[in-house]
């Protein structure tokens, strides 16, 4: 019982803490981005497991977390306008080739944060190569490239 | 995408069916685990709590059935009319598959007997409660038998079982 209560909190907890944070917090993780991360999970495992080392308490945390997961995706699909408040939605950050500097600020997102997402994915070197740039709501840039014809 | 790539990225369909159909009943059964944890059955909860007393309901013994290893648990035995003080007397196998053990109160005096631990507690008015906090060693079932004296009568025997999961 206090296992289960343990992982609902946490799991809602994180939920709201992730979600104020924005997308790109651990979206595009940096080293320090992935030390932030496993301070959280060794700070999140102690409150979670307490002093209770048995597999079993362990197992039922895991369970618990995994079926609350697929609990939200279930309600996510059935509401989009839970699965928005809850992952927010895309961010169109670059259009037609010009920066949406308003929206970048907001989201934090800078002018080389997307060229270095043009170039992993597209191999792009020069900004005016860029059509489109969205935000998308896992944290990571996409990138529609201009074609030939404009 | 042509028809032909749909093909090789869905090439078994009746496995498909089946994968989602086995996945399905894996998250009814973890909803279960859930709920059947909520109520006790790993540990606290209306399944797990459990009582022993005498005949004549002058000692009680409050338990949890279901241990988790390593994770404190404690019983509670109350002792009624105990007005000259009480003493309990614990199983050393018991007490063998328990460690970090913590009474409450604090007993006035203590001996090993071969088999037994018996452990003394001073006067107090009405009833003595004594709380006792242990974490168990291993998984399994582990047997508590209890003699206390103290109350109306001479002595009374007490015995209960808990499960301890791994």
């Amino acid at each position: 019982m206090d296992a289960i209560v343990r992982v609902v909190v946490m799991y809602a907890f994180m939920l709201l803490v992730f979600r104020l944070a924005g997308k790109r917090t651990l979206g595009e993780a940096t080293i320090f981005d992935f030390l932030l991360l496993l301070v959280i999970s060794e700070t999140t495992q102690q409150a979670l497991l307490g002093d209770d080392p048995s597999l079993t308490h362990s197992m039922l945390a895991i369970v618990t977390f995994l079926t609350l997961n697929i609990g939200m995706s279930l309600v996510k699909q059935r509401s989009p306008a839970i699965e928005r408040l809850l992952e927010d939605a895309p961010t169109l950050i670059v259009r037609d080739g010009q920066m949406l500097e308003d929206r970048m600020n907001r989201a934090r997102v800078d002018r080389e944060d997307i060229l270095e997402a043009a170039r992993r994915s597209h191999g792009l070197c020069r900004f005016e190569e860029i059509r489109h740039a969205v935000l998308e709501r896992t944290g990571e840039i996409s990138i529609v490239p201009r074609t030939p014809d404009g | 995408m042509s028809c032909k790539q749909v093909e090789i990225v869905s090439s078994n369909p009746a496995f498909e069916r089946r994968s989602f159909a086995v996945q399905r009943v894996g998250w009814c059964g973890m909803v279960g685990v859930i709920m059947l944890a909520a109520l006790g059955l790993f540990g606290r909860g209306p399944l797990s709590a459990r009582s022993v007393s005498d005949a004549a309901g002058d000692v009680r013994v409050d338990f949890e059935r279901f241990l988790r290893t390593g994770a404190q648990h404690s019983w509670r035995c109350s002792i009624g009319g105990a007005g000259s003080g009480a003493q309990v007397e614990v199983n050393q196998a018991y007490l063998d598959e328990m460690e970090d053990v913590q009474i409450t109160p604090a007993p006035v005096r203590q001996h090993a007997g071969p088999a037994t631990v018996t452990y003394e507690f001073a006067a107090r008015p009405g009833a003595i409660t004594v709380e006792f906090r242990a974490r168990p060693r291993g998984a399994g079932t582990v047997h508590c038998q209890l003699i206390v004296v103290g109350g109306e009568q001479a002595s009374r025997s007490l015995a209960f079982s808990q499960f301890v999961y791994p």
